[in-house]
C-alpha cells in the first residue's frame, strides 16, 4: 500500500510509521540525547503530518523527506523548550541545540543510516580502513581475501554509500 | 567506463579516502586528469568519503530502536485528535458550546495546564453503544489530575478510577454525564507512575470504558 495516498487515515499513519518511525526516532535521539523527549518528537511529527496531510505533495518531496523536515522542526522546538525550562537546584543545564546543531545531527544521522543500508562486506572494510585506520594488507589477511579485493570493496562501498545518500535525498 | 579505465577504477576508492600510496597516486591521477568519466566518478566518491567524517563510528554498533508500542500510541493519538475534531465540528454546527470552550481554554491557560499536556490516553468502549473518549492525566503533587471529554457519553452517573498493577482500583471521583458536558476534571490520590490503566464504570460497577497506560 502506498502510505502517501492515505496519510489522513489510520492505515496510512501505521504504514508511514512502519516505514520511517525507527529512522525518525534515531535522528531524534541523536539530536536531543534523551529517549523520552525523542519519543515525544516522533509522536508530534506524525500528529503534525496527519493534521497537515493535505500539504504533502509527492511531486515536491518524498514522504520520507517531508517527515524528516517536520521532525527537524519538532526537534528544534523541543530543544528550545528544554533550554528555556527553569532548572531545579543543582541541575545541570542541558545543551541548547540550535537549528544548525540539529541540521548537523540530521546529516550525520542520515550518513549513519546510509552506512547501515550498504552491504555488510562493504561496511566492514570501510569501518576497518577508514575509522580504525588499519592497513589494507592487515584487513585483507583477517578477511582471507587479496588486498585488491579490499580496495575493490572500498570502491564499491563508497559508491553504495553515495547511492544510499542520494536515495535518502541527502544533498552532496 | 572504457577498457582503459578498468585498471584504475578500483583504485579510486582508496584514492578518495587518501589511502593510496604515493607511487600509485601519480599514475591514477594521470589517468583521471585525462578521463572525464573517472573524474566524475572520483568526485562522487570523494563526496561519500567526506560524509564518513560526520559519523561517530562508535554509534554504528548501537542501532536505535523506538520503544515498543510507540506506533500504537501514535495511532491512538491520531484517533483521539480525529474524535476531538469531529466533536469540534459538531459543536460549531450547533453553536451551543462556543462560550464554554472559550472559558475552558482560558481556565486552562490561567492554571498553567496548557503548558503541561500530561499523558494522553484514549478510553476504549467495553460494551456496545459507546464511543471512545479521550482523557488526559496530569501529574500533581497530590496525585493525578484526570480530565475526560465526557460529551459523547449517554446520560447517567459514572465512576472513574485508576488501576494499580495488582488490579486494585484507586478512585478518581464521579460525575453525571449530561448533554454537552464538555471536559470533566477529577482527581485521584494515585501518582501517574503507579497507574497501569484508567477506567470508567457505571453506578453498578460495570466497567464501560478503559484506557491502557502501561503493562
Amino acid at each position: 500500500m502506498d502510505p502517501t495516498a492515505t496519510l489522513r487515515g489510520e492505515p496510512g499513519i501505521r504504514a508511514a510509521y512502519a516505514a520511517y518511525g525507527a529512522e525518525l526516532y534515531g535522528f531524534a535521539v541523536r539530536s536531543l540525547g534523551d529517549p523520552g523527549l525523542a519519543e515525544e518528537a516522533v509522536q508530534e511529527t506524525f500528529l503534525r503530518a496527519w493534521r497537515h496531510s493535505e500539504r504533502f505533495d509527492p511531486e515536491v518531496a518524498s514522504l520520507r523527506t517531508w517527515l524528516f523536515a517536520i521532525c527537524r522542526h519538532v526537534v528544534v522546538d523541543l530543544a528550545r523548550r528544554r533550554a528555556a525550562r527553569p532548572l531545579v537546584a543543582d541541575a545541570v543545564a542541558p545543551e541548547a541545540a540550535s537549528a544548525d546543531d540539529v541540521d548537523r545531527a540530521l546529516t550525520a544521522w542520515q550518513v549513519e543510516e546510509a552506512l547501515r543500508r550498504i552491504g555488510e562486506d562493504h561496511r566492514r572494510v570501510l569501518i576497518e580502513v577508514y575509522y580504525r585506520a588499519r592497513p589494507y594488507a592487515e584487513v585483507a589477511a583477517e578477511l582471507g581475501v587479496p588486498v585488491g579485493t579490499v580496495k575493490s570493496r572500498v570502491y564499491y562501498g563508497l559508491r553504495a554509500l553515495r547511492l544510499a545518500l542520494e536515495e535518502m535525498g541527502v544533498e552532496g | 567506463m572504457s577498457e582503459g579505465c578498468r585498471p584504475f577504477r578500483e583504485q579510486l576508492g582508496p584514492l578518495a579516502l587518501g589511502h593510496l600510496p604515493d607511487p600509485e597516486v601519480a599514475s591514477v591521477r594521470a589517468h583521471v586528469d585525462g578521463c572525464a568519466d573517472c573524474r566524475e566518478e572520483l568526485r562522487a566518491l570523494e563526496e561519500a568519503a567526506g560524509a564518513l567524517a560526520l559519523v561517530d563510528p562508535e554509534l554504528l554498533d548501537e542501532p536505535l530502536a523506538p520503544p515498543r508500542g510507540l506506533g500504537d500510541r501514535i495511532v491512538s493519538l491520531v484517533r483521539e485528535e480525529r474524535l476531538l475534531e469531529q466533536r469540534r465540528r459538531r459543536r460549531r454546527l450547533t453553536g451551543l458550546l462556543a462560550a464554554a470552550v472559550l472559558a475552558g481554554a482560558l481556565a486552562a491557560v490561567t492554571l498553567g495546564i496548557a503548558h503541561d499536556p500530561g499523558v494522553r490516553v484514549l478510553l476504549e468502549p467495553q460494551r456496545g453503544g459507546l464511543e471512545a473518549i479521550p482523557a488526559r492525566l496530569v501529574e500533581r503533587p497530590w496525585g493525578t489530575e484526570v480530565r475526560l471529554e465526557a460529551s459523547g457519553l449517554p446520560a447517567g452517573r459514572y465512576v472513574v478510577w485508576l488501576r494499580e498493577p495488582d488490579d486494585d482500583r484507586v478512585p478518581a471521583g464521579s460525575f453525571d454525564a449530561v448533554a454537552d458536558a464538555g471536559e470533566v476534571v477529577l482527581a485521584s490520590a494515585l501518582a501517574i507512575d503507579g497507574a497501569v490503566g484508567i477506567g470508567v464504570s457505571e453506578a453498578d460497577g460495570t466497567t464501560v470504558l478503559y484506557g491502557h497506560l502501561r503493562d
